[in-house]
C-alpha cells in the first residue's frame, strides 16, 4: 500500500525532505509509521503522498548543548529511554512495546498531538521548545501552545519538526501514568513533573483536550513541596483546574480524582528522590 | 515406554508456531485464488429498503456478488434456533450483520466491490436492554426470549439466621483469539465443494453449509486449517458458508480472511449479565435456601443462548449442596451482538455470583471463606438442585484441602499495581488475598449427543490417529499420541489433520474432546493391539489371551516375544471405533440427568492493590483442581495458566464496550486482554480422583480454571479493598471512587424447610425436547 502510493519520497538530507515535501502537497510525513501505519490501515487516514524520513540521518540522535538536550525529531523512542533526562526516560520506557518504542519517534509523538501521547507531559513539564524548519529557515517555538487542538499542531504548511530542544537541569523529573492494565496501555491519565530550585512544574495528559498545565497547579505543588500545603490542598487544585475527557475507558471524575493522585505522587517523589523541599 | 500417557510430551506443532513457520488459515492459498469480503449492516437495527449490486458487479476483477436472493439452499442457520440469515434477509439485528459477499480478483477489488454495493436502510429503534427487550415487541418472527427456565427444590422460603442479596454484573468478553477468522473454498469435480477452515466443529460447519448450499453431506468436506486459539469463539458459522457460496458461484478457490474488528464484529461473544441471589444459613454457615434470577443479553440470533441460560441458572448453586431453592432465568434477543459459546459456557458468570454471596455470608457470620464452603461442599451421593444425583467423585472437599496446603507467596512482588506506569510509587499498596470454589459441568449436556469416532491404523510400530477432534490449541494432539503410544506400543505416531471424512468427534468445546474423542482412539488402539496380539499369536503358535504390550515390547506371559515395531512386518492393523457418553436429558426431565459430569476448582488470588488509583497487581493464583488423572502435566498447566490469566482479565479489563448497538472498541488497542506483565504467578496442584467410565480416569479440565478465577480475582480484589464490587470488569473507577452496592445482609427470623416440600424438584415448565435442532445432529440443543 504505502509502495503503491502515487507520491513517495526517501529523502536522505533535510534539505531533499523539505523539497520533497514542496513537491508533494498533501503528502504526510512518516518516520517511524507507528502513527501513520495504523490509521492507514483502518482508514482513517489519507494521504496523497509520503516523505519518509527514515533515511534522513541528520534528524537522528541526542545532542547536549550548553544547557539544553537536543533531540532529533526521528530519534526513535527506544533511544529516550536512556536519554540524560529522568523524566524523558520514564515517559519513554513506558510507550508501547519494545518494537513500537524501537521505531516509534519523538517527532511522531508530538505531531499526532494526541492528550494521552506519553511524552507530551515531559516537553510541557520541562519547558521544551520546538524546532521547526522550512525552506526560508528554522524557527524555535515554545512546546507549550503548539498543539492547539487533538491532532492540530501550529506546524505551517511545508514546515517540518526537525528537533526537540529541552532544558538540561539538574533538579528532580519524573513521569507516570494509569492505564487498565500493566503493560502496552494507552494513558488514561498521565503526569510530568520537573522540580528545581524548590518549585514544582507539573504537566497532564489526558487531563484536557491538549497536553496541560496550569500556574494554579503549580503553585499549590511548589506549596506541598515547602510544607506549606497538604495533599488535598494539591488534589483539589488538579480537579479544579483539569477538564479531562469522558469516554467508555475512563469516567471524567475518575481521570479528575486520578490526575490529583499522581500529582501528589510526583510531588512527593521530588521531596524524597529529590532531596528538595521538607 | 517413553512419550506416553503421564508424560509431558511436546505438541509436534509447538516449534513451527515457535518459529513462525506453522501454517494457519489465514496462511492457505491455492493457484487461481479468488478473495472473499463481506459487507455488513453499519446499523445495530434497520430494514433494507433496497440492495443495488450492479456497480460492485460492473468492477473489473469482480467475479460474484452475492445477496440473500443467490443462497440456493435454506437460508437460515444457526446452531440452536436456525434463526440466523446467511446474508440479511430485509431486516438487519445487529451492527456488522453480513449483508453481501463478494469474491474478486484480490483484497483490494473486493473491499471496493463491498464498497460499491448499494443498500438502502430505513433505520428501526435499537432494542439494546435486555430488559426492554424480553418484554417487549418481537425483534425477530421467532420472538425474543431464546429461553426461560424455572424451577424450584425443597422449600424456597426456609431460612437461616442470616439472608444476603445483591444484584451481580458480567461484563461481553471477546475470545479474543489471535488468529483472526480464516479459510479456503474449492469447488470440486463433483458439483460439491471442499473447506479448510480454522473451526472448532467440522461437522457442524459441513452441515450449515450444507442447508445453504443446497448440497447433500457427502458433497460437502471440511478440514481443519490451522487454528490460532478458539475459546468457543469459532463454534458458531461465521465465513464457512460465505466461503463455499462464494468458491460455488465463481467456480474458483476463495479464501476469506477478517481483519481484527471484523473477527469482533462477526464472532460470538460471552453473554453479559444480570444475576440477582439471595442466600441464607444458619448460624453455622449452613446453606438453607438459595434464590436465584438471570438475565443473559444472547444478542440478534440464538446461537447457543437456549443452552447457555440453563448452565448458568443450574450451577448457581455453585459446588455446594442446597436444598431449598428456587431459580429463574431468561436468555433474550437485543440488537446487541450475538453471544455464545465462550470457555466457561454460562458458568462464570454464576460463579462470580455465588462466591460473592459465600464470602458476603462468611464475613456476616464471622466465618474464614474456605471454612464456610467447607461446611457446604458437596459430596458423592448429594442432589443437585436440578435433581441430578452426584454419583462420581465429587471432591470439592478434597480441593479446598489440596488448596489450604500450598504456601502464601513470599518476599517483595516483583510487580507493582500500574506496573510499567510507575503511578504506584509514592502511594500505598493493599494486598489482599481472596478464595473461589467452583462447578462446571463437562461435556455436552441436556440431551445433545455426545460422541466421537476415531480411526487408528498401525504398520511396523508407526502408529496414526484420524479423528474429526480439531485440535485448536487445547493439546489433544499430544493425548492422542500418548494413548497410542501407551496402549499400542506405537514407537511413532501421526495423528492426521481432522476432516469430515469420518465420522463426527463434536465441537472441541465443554472441555469434552479427551472424554469424547480420547476413548475413542483408546478404544481404537485396544481393538487394533488385539488385531496385532492375534497375528502373533497365530504366527507364534500361543494364545492371544496370553500375550501383553508393554513399553513397544509384545510379551508373552510377561516375557518379551518381540517388540511392536517388528512383530508382522509390512502389516497394517486398522480400527475404527465409537466412543458415546451415557444418555442425558433435559432439565426437568424424570430421568434426572442433566450433565455428563463435572469439574471442580479451588483457587487463591493474592492481589496488591493500589486503592486510591483503584489498579491491581495479581501477585498469585494458587490453583487445586479436579483432573482425573494428568496426562500431560504440560499441557495440563498449560490449560490452568491459560484459564487463570483469560478469568483474569474477565475479572479486571476484558470488556467489549456496546453503545447504542455499536462496539466501541473492535481492535486491541482498546479491547485489552492481559499481557504477560499482568500474569500472576500460577501454582497448580490437582486432586486425582478417577472419573469412572473414562481410560485413565481422566476427565475434562480447560474450563473450570477460567470459571473460578473471575470470583477469585474479584474476592481478593474486595479483601484489598473492603469494597463490595459487584461487578466485573473491575474498572480502576469502581475502586478508587467506590462504585458499586454492598450485598443487603439481613437478620432473619430461622424457618425450617417445610417438609412436605423437601426434596423434590418442580420444573414450572414442561421440559422442551425440541427447542431446535443442533446444528449437526438434529438433536435436542441442550448441551455443555
Amino acid at each position: 500500500m504505502l509502495l503503491a502510493a502515487p507520491l513517495f519520497a526517501l529523502p536522505e538530507t533535510p534539505p531533499e525532505a523539505l523539497a520533497a515535501l514542496a513537491d508533494r502537497p498533501g503528502a504526510v510525513v512518516v518516520a517511524g509509521g507507528t502513527e501513520v501505519m495504523p490509521d492507514l490501515l483502518w482508514r482513517t487516514r489519507t494521504a496523497a503522498g509520503f516523505v519518509s524520513l527514515r533515511r534522513v540521518a541528520a534528524l537522528r540522535g541526542i545532542a547536549r548543548t550548553d544547557g539544553e538536550l537536543v533531540i532529533g525529531a526521528t530519534t526513535p523512542v527506544a533511544a529516550l529511554t536512556s536519554a540524560p533526562d529522568a523524566g524523558l526516560r520514564a515517559a519513554a520506557s513506558s510507550l508501547g512495546t519494545p518494537l513500537v518504542r524501537t521505531e516509534a519517534t519523538i517527532g511522531g509523538n508530538v505531531i499526532s498531538a494526541l492528550p494521552y501521547r506519553n511524552l507530551l507531559p515531559t516537553l510541557l513539564a520541562g519547558g521544551a521548545t520546538l524546532e521547526l524548519t522550512s525552506a526560508t529557515g528554522s524557527r524555535a517555538v515554545p512546546f507549550d501552545g503548539f498543539i492547539t487542538a487533538p491532532g492540530r499542531t501550529g506546524l505551517a504548511e511545508g514546515e517540518l519538526l526537525t528537533a526537540v530542544r529541552l532544558p538540561a537541569h539538574r533538579g528532580f523529573a519524573d513521569y507516570t501514568k494509569v492505564g487498565r492494565r500493566n503493560a502496552q496501555f494507552v494513558a488514561t491519565v498521565s503526569a510530568a513533573i520537573v522540580s528545581r530550585d524548590g518549585g514544582a512544574r507539573l504537566a497532564f495528559g489526558n487531563a484536557a483536550p491538549i497536553p496541560f498545565r496550569s500556574d494554579d497547579v503549580d503553585t499549590a505543588a511548589t506549596a506541598l513541596l515547602d510544607g506549606q500545603a497538604s495533599a488535598a490542598d494539591l488534589q483539589a487544585a488538579v480537579a479544579a483546574a483539569v477538564d479531562p475527557p469522558e469516554d467508555t475507558i475512563a469516567s471524567a471524575d475518575y481521570r479528575r480524582h486520578a490526575l490529583g493522585v499522581l500529582a501528589v505522587r510526583l510531588v512527593t517523589r521530588a521531596a524524597v528522590d529529590g532531596g528538595l523541599g521538607a | 515406554m517413553s512419550g506416553g500417557v503421564g508424560e509431558s510430551v511436546r505438541r509436534p506443532d509447538g516449534p513451527a508456531k515457535v518459529r513462525g513457520e506453522f501454517c494457519y488459515a489465514g496462511d492457505l492459498t491455492a493457484e487461481g485464488m479468488l478473495i472473499g469480503a463481506t459487507l455488513r449492516s453499519p446499523h445495530p437495527h434497520a430494514r433494507i429498503t433496497r440492495i443495488d449490486t450492479r456497480a460492485a458487479r460492473a468492477l473489473p476483477g469482480v467475479l460474484a456478488v452475492l445477496t440473500a436472493d443467490d443462497v440456493p439452499g435454506d437460508l437460515h442457520f444457526g446452531l440452536t434456533l436456525r434463526d440466523e440469515p446467511v446474508l440479511a434477509d430485509g431486516v438487519v439485528r445487529y451492527a456488522g450483520e453480513p449483508v453481501a459477499v463478494v469474491a474478486a480478483v484480490d483484497a483490494a477489488t473486493a473491499r471496493r466491490a463491498t464498497q460499491a454495493i448499494e443498500v438502502g436502510y430505513e433505520p428501526l429503534p435499537a432494542v439494546t436492554d435486555p430488559e426492554l427487550a424480553r418484554d417487549g415487541t418481537p425483534l425477530h418472527p421467532d420472538g425474543n426470549v431464546y429461553r426461560h427456565v424455572s424451577y424450584g427444590c425443597g422449600d424456597p422460603d426456609a431460612r437461616g439466621v442470616v439472608t444476603v442479596e445483591n444484584t451481580y454484573r458480567i461484563g461481553m468478553q471477546d475470545p479474543a483469539f489471535l488468529a483472526p477468522e480464516a479459510g479456503l473454498a474449492q469447488p470440486t469435480a463433483d458439483g460439491g465443494v471442499q473447506l479448510e477452515v480454522a473451526t472448532q466443529w467440522l461437522h457442524s460447519d459441513q452441515k450449515q453449509i450444507g442447508w445453504a448450499t443446497g448440497l447433500p453431506p457427502e458433497k460437502v468436506h471440511v478440514q481443519l486449517g490451522g487454528v490460532g486459539g478458539a475459546f468457543g469463539g469459532r463454534e458458531d458459522v461465521t465465513l464457512q458458508v460465505h466461503a463455499c457460496l462464494l468458491a460455488l458461484a465463481t467456480g474458483r478457490p476463495v479464501k476469506m480472511e477478517y481483519t481484527r474488528e471484523e473477527s469482533f464484529l462477526a464472532h460470538r461473544q460471552r453473554h453479559p449479565g444480570t444475576i440477582w441471589l439471595r442466600h441464607s444459613a444458619d448460624a453455622d454457615g449452613k446453606l438453607i435456601s438459595v434464590e436465584g434470577r438471570v438475565l443473559l443479553d444472547g444478542g440478534a440470533y440464538a446461537s447457543t443462548s437456549p443452552v447457555v441460560i440453563t448452565n448458568t441458572v443450574t450451577l448457581l448453586q455453585g459446588p455446594y449442596r442446597v436444598d431449598n431453592g428456587r431459580f429463574e432465568g431468561w436468555s433474550v434477543r437485543t440488537n446487541n451482538p450475538s453471544c455464545g459459546a465462550m470457555r466457561g459456557f454460562g458458568v462464570p458468570q454464576a460463579a462470580f455470583a455465588h462466591e460473592a454471596q459465600l464470602d458476603a455470608l462468611a464475613a456476616a457470620l464471622g466465618l474464614e471463606p474456605l471454612e464456610i464452603r467447607l461446611r457446604n461442599a458437596l459430596q458423592r451421593g448429594d442432589v443437585a438442585t436440578y435433581g441430578q444425583r452426584f454419583d462420581a467423585p465429587t471432591p470439592v472437599r478434597e480441593v479446598i484441602e489440596g488448596l489450604q496446603a500450598i504456601p502464601l507467596p513470599e518476599g517483595i512482588p516483583r510487580k507493582a499495581p500500574g506496573g510499567v506506569g510507575r503511578s504506584a510509587e509514592g502511594g500505598e499498596i493493599r494486598r489482599g488475598i481472596g478464595y473461589a470454589v467452583t462447578i462446571k459441568n463437562l461435556a455436552f449436556s441436556e440431551g445433545h449427543v455426545d460422541e466421537s469416532t476415531a480411526e487408528v491404523s498401525l504398520c511396523d510400530g508407526h502408529a496414526t490417529v484420524h479423528t474429526a477432534c480439531a485440535e485448536v490449541g487445547q493439546g489433544f494432539v499430544t493425548v492422542a499420541e500418548q494413548v497410542a503410544r501407551t496402549v499400542l506400543g506405537a514407537s511413532t505416531v501421526e495423528v492426521t489433520q481432522p476432516d469430515t471424512l469420518i465420522a463426527s468427534a463434536g465441537s472441541t468445546s465443554a472441555s469434552r474432546q479427551t472424554m469424547a474423542s480420547g476413548t475413542a482412539v483408546h478404544r481404537a488402539c485396544l481393538a487394533v493391539r488385539d488385531r496385532l496380539l492375534d497375528r502373533v499369536a497365530r504366527a507364534h503358535g500361543l494364545d492371544a489371551a496370553e500375550l501383553t504390550v508393554a513399553d513397544g515390547v509384545v510379551c508373552a506371559a510377561g516375557k518379551p516375544l518381540t517388540t511392536v515395531a517388528e512383530a508382522a512386518p509390512g502389516q497394517i492393523f486398522r480400527a475404527t471405533e465409537h466412543f458415546q457418553h451415557p444418555d442425558t436429558y433435559a432439565l426437568g426431565s424424570p430421568e434426572a440427568r442433566m450433565y455428563v459430569g463435572y469439574g471442580f476448582s479451588a483457587q487463591r488470588a493474592v492481589v496488591d492493590v493500589d486503592v486510591e488509583l483503584g489498579l491491581v497487581s495479581v501477585v498469585q493464583v494458587a490453583s487445586c483442581q479436579d483432573v482425573g488423572a494428568v496426562i500431560n502435566p504440560t499441557q495440563l498447566l498449560g490449560q490452568i495458566e491459560g484459564g487463570i490469566v483469560q478469568g483474569m482479565g474477565l475479572a479486571l479489563m476484558e470488556a467489549v464496550v456496546v453503545r447504542d448497538g455499536l462496539i466501541t472498541n473492535p481492535d486491541f488497542q482498546d479491547y485489552l486482554i492481559p499481557t504477560i506483565v499482568d500474569a500472576p504467578e500460577v501454582v497448580s496442584t490437582y486432586v486425582t480422583d478417577p472419573q469412572p467410565g473414562m481410560p485413565h480416569g481422566w476427565k475434562g479440565v480447560g474450563e473450570p480454571p477460567l470459571c473460578t478465577a473471575v470470583p477469585v480475582v474479584a474476592a481478593a480484589v474486595r479483601a484489598a479493598t473492603g469494597l463490595p464490587l459487584p461487578s466485573v470488569p473491575i474498572k480502576p473507577e469502581h475502586i478508587a471512587l467506590g462504585l458499586g452496592t454492598a450485598p443487603t445482609v439481613s437478620w432473619t427470623t430461622p424457618r425450617p424447610a417445610d417438609p412436605a416440600r423437601a426434596a423434590q424438584v418442580v420444573v414450572d415448565e414442561e421440559p422442551r425436547d425440541a427447542l431446535g435442532t443442533m446444528a449437526e445432529e438434529g438433536a435436542a440443543p441442550a448441551r455443555h
